[in-house]
């Protein structure tokens, strides 16, 4: 079983050396125990995870692997190995850029993560098990794309937070039992009656599909706070989409306006079949803002709340994390230009709903008289 | 009050400030000629190649201590943080954003302010507020763009595909400006500045290491000589302003003066100095102590090779910023050990910077290697190397009294 911090790491490989990818850190774990590791202006996330190791919380893992994106992740993943020495750890460098020689670059990573996998663990990862491990991650990007859409369809039949359990369940099981249970949620969910507006159950006449609350998409780095869904239920809104860490930027392809490896002028880079996928995948995801200027993060985020019927955007953002609250002034003001005014939520840890609240319930009532 | 000027006794500080004057004077003199400027960070080789250009470099991040000296950073915080910056960020990130939009635009700014860019080098490397900084800026200011990419890997894991692709971030940006600017690169010039570039570490080293003579020749209360280090890489001025602080240095060592008189223990700085309050290192010195070497002082000196001058800006661009920053916990605390035999350290003071977490991130494991490995004891004082607001003085005095006094006392016990 193979750690990993952070969902820029190609699960596709690890899982094709026979090894099992888990995401490390699940919630928020207050204390202050990080301390003796970190200083206290690191965000709750990686402090979390600092908690974690302290209280031996991952100690049957065989290795970590980190895809670098900010500094204090890097950082937190090399305190990581000094502290509580896997017995493997490999990071993989990212280019920031797009292009032949980025591509290039990024193929050679991949190359070197499988090679000392496959060194240290002395299994294979080759063309095949490669190409079925993709074909697999896939599949249940699919699936979580469909899970999705039937959300869109009709988001006020599923409170966010099992939306989220959803995704983040992903992150510990095994692929293959994981695939099988989203093809069942999803069988189950496009099967089920759906009520008229009217008929009992219904969210109410000419309540529509977000049951009478205001829809919004929510964007933040890795949610610690699966309340906050509850949070702006309970204020008048209703989360349609995310753009999340742990929620739909770690599987969805990205934005049409990235195109495809084929067509892009790199397209001679010779890369194998399977890994080429993979390249393409991890290249054409959307961007975490540690890896895209907010300019590359703007039309994605439009289309997202464009397509879901948001009518505006709730940053749900970690304290002290340097990517999101850097981009923050001039994403709102370019996403206010264009029609979508949003509310940022600074927590540490935990959301404080009593101040949440107030703020969530004026923004609602701002943007939903505007529809 | 937290801010407080350093009290300087080298004949060199005296020198720099007209230095430093000169310098934000060519930039503004570039400009009126229409020669072009660009704004760069530092620590990417970009600054050689933009001397042997005769491109005029500006670094905004180093624009930031300019502002704590003359005391305008509290209104560029308030300017960037009524935008909406936060004040958790960077320092550095918050008042060059809070210049850029108010003061910038204003007569009367010390040394002139700073000339607006032509062109600006957005770099996907370095510390994240880095990379922001320049996102923010290209939006502001319009220029001309040259993204760059600069992966962060630990100096022992640096592998040839690494270099390929910064040395290939080279030429391209060598292409990029030729074709902005209309000018061609004469590889003899660039030869020439990577020679003086090199010259200038050689000279640097040699500057650092008279501070390992007991009693130290001068302290951390000079640390601004570091400024030819960051923007005169390259230059003839930058080989000799640090020829002559040499033979001052060389001068006072051969004769055995100090920094004091009594010179009881010697003490390592880890992390970016207080830039409003340079006094503080004369604060040691009060109580028979001298801050004698630093890590950040450490990051400006990468040799290079004039005879292969684009591999060895690459190998430097690859190296600089993961020196000194948690991207090699393992590199800094190797980087801290030594220089605290070195310079016969008795006690370290890891600076906790609120501004940076790329360095602060580590300083626990610093700690406990120092003291585990050499017996060395640390003091973390907590501050930030740009906002006083985030730096009590009356409490760090506080503290560096008990510590000095724990040092003292266990000096006795040796």
């Amino acid at each position: 079983m193979v750690g990993y911090l952070c969902t820029y790491v190609p699960v596709e490989i690890i899982h094709a050396a026979g090894l099992l990818p888990v995401k490390i850190g699940g919630g928020y774990l207050p204390g202050i125990d990080a301390n003796r590791l970190l200083p206290s202006f690191i965000c709750p996330y990686l402090r979390s995870l600092a908690e974690l190791g302290l209280q031996g919380g991952c100690r049957y893992l065989d290795g970590i692997i980190h895809a670098y994106t900010c500094d204090a992740a890097c950082g937190v993943f090399n305190i990581w190995r000094r502290n509580f020495p896997p017995a493997f750890s490999h990071i993989i460098h990212q280019p920031y850029l797009d292009g032949r020689q980025s591509l290039k670059f990024y193929h050679r990573e991949l190359e070197l993560l499988i090679e000392n996998i496959e060194r240290h663990f002395g299994t294979k990862a080759g063309p095949d098990s490669l190409s079925s491990s993709a074909g697999l991650y896939r599949d249940i990007r699919a699936a979580l794309a469909r899970l999705y859409s039937l959300r869109r369809r009709e988001p006020a039949a599923f409170t966010g937070e099992e939306i989220f359990h959803a995704v983040n369940a992903g992150f510990a099981l095994p692929p293959e039992e994981y695939l099988e249970m989203l093809g069942r949620v999803n069988d189950r969910i496009a099967g089920r009656h759906h009520p008229a507006p009217g008929e009992p159950g219904s969210a109410g006449v000419g309540a529509g599909p977000a049951g009478g609350k205001v829809p919004v998409l929510l964007s933040g780095s890795h949610l610690l706070d699966p309340s906050v869904f509850d949070l702006i239920y309970s204020c008048g809104g209703i989360a349609v989409d995310d753009d999340l860490c742990n929620g739909r930027r770690s599987f969805d392809r990205g934005p049409e306006t990235v195109e495809p490896l084929s067509a892009a002028p790199e397209a001679d880079v010779e890369i194998p079949g399977p890994l080429r996928e993979i390249i393409a995948f991890y290249r054409g995801r959307p961007g975490c803002p540690a890896r895209v200027p907010a300019k590359k993060r703007l039309p994605y985020l439009i289309d997202l709340a464009r397509e879901s019927g948001a009518r505006g955007v709730v940053f749900a953002v970690q304290k002290f994390c340097d990517p999101h609250l850097a981009d923050l002034p001039l994403l709102t003001a370019w996403l206010k230009e264009a029609g979508y005014p949003s509310l940022i939520l600074e927590y540490d840890g935990r959301i404080n709903p009593g101040a949440a609240a107030t703020r969530l319930q004026a923004f609602f009532e701002m943007i939903g008289g505007a529809a | 009050m937290n801010t407080s000027k350093a009290r300087k006794r080298l004949e060199a500080s005296r020198r720099l400030r007209q230095v430093v004057a000169e310098f934000y004077l060519e930039g503004l003199k570039a400009k009126s000629e229409r020669k072009p400027v660009g704004w760069i960070p530092p620590m990417n080789g970009a600054i050689e190649i933009f001397y042997a250009m005769d491109i005029q470099p500006v670094f905004p991040e180093n624009w930031s201590p300019v502002c704590a000296a003359f005391g305008l950073s509290a209104h560029n915080f308030e300017v960037a943080e009524k935008m909406g910056y936060s004040p958790d960020l960077c320092g550095y990130l918050r008042n060059i954003v809070g210049y850029v939009h108010d003061m910038m635009h204003r007569p009367d700014q010390p040394l002139g302010g700073l000339p607006r860019p032509d062109i600006i080098i957005s770099c996907g490397g370095g510390c994240v507020p880095v990379m922001k900084i320049f996102q923010i800026l290209e939006e502001r200011l319009g220029p001309a763009v040259f993204y760059s990419d600069l992966p962060q890997v630990a100096p022992e894991d640096i592998k040839s595909h690494h270099l390929d692709y910064a040395l290939y971030m080279m030429e391209k940006l060598i292409s990029f400006l030729e074709e902005v600017t209309g000018r061609r690169l004469d590889m003899e010039r660039l030869r020439e500045a990577v020679r003086l570039s090199d010259q200038a570490c050689a000279l640097w080293d040699e500057l650092m290491s008279y501070r390992s003579r007991v009693p130290s020749p001068f302290s951390a209360a000079e640390i601004g000589l570091m400024f030819v280090m960051v923007t005169r890489q390259g230059t003839r001025t930058a080989v000799d302003f640090l020829a002559d602080t040499l033979a001052e240095v060389k001068d006072r060592a051969d004769q055995g003066a100090g920094v004091i008189q009594n010179e009881e223990l010697r003490i390592f700085w880890d992390n970016i100095p207080l830039w409003y309050n340079l006094g503080l290192f004369n604060y040691f010195e009060e109580k028979n102590a001298v801050v004698v070497a630093e890590t950040y002082s450490s990051a400006w000196s990468i040799r290079l090779d004039p005879a292969r001058p684009l591999e060895s800006l690459a190998y430097k661009s690859l190296l600089s910023y993961p020196l000194v920053s948690c991207v090699s916990v393992e590199q800094r605390i190797k980087t801290v050990l030594k220089a605290c035999r070195e310079y016969k350290i008795d006690g370290a003071v890891l600076h906790s910077n609120k501004s940076c977490k790329p360095i602060t991130l580590g300083q626990m494991d610093i700690r406990r290697a120092l003291s585990e490995e050499l017996n060395i004891p640390c003091l973390i004082l907590d501050g930030d190397h740009m906002d006083p607001r985030n730096f009590s003085e009356a409490q760090a005095k506080n503290r560096i009294d008990a510590f000095l006094e724990m040092l003292k006392e266990g000096r006795g016990k040796k």
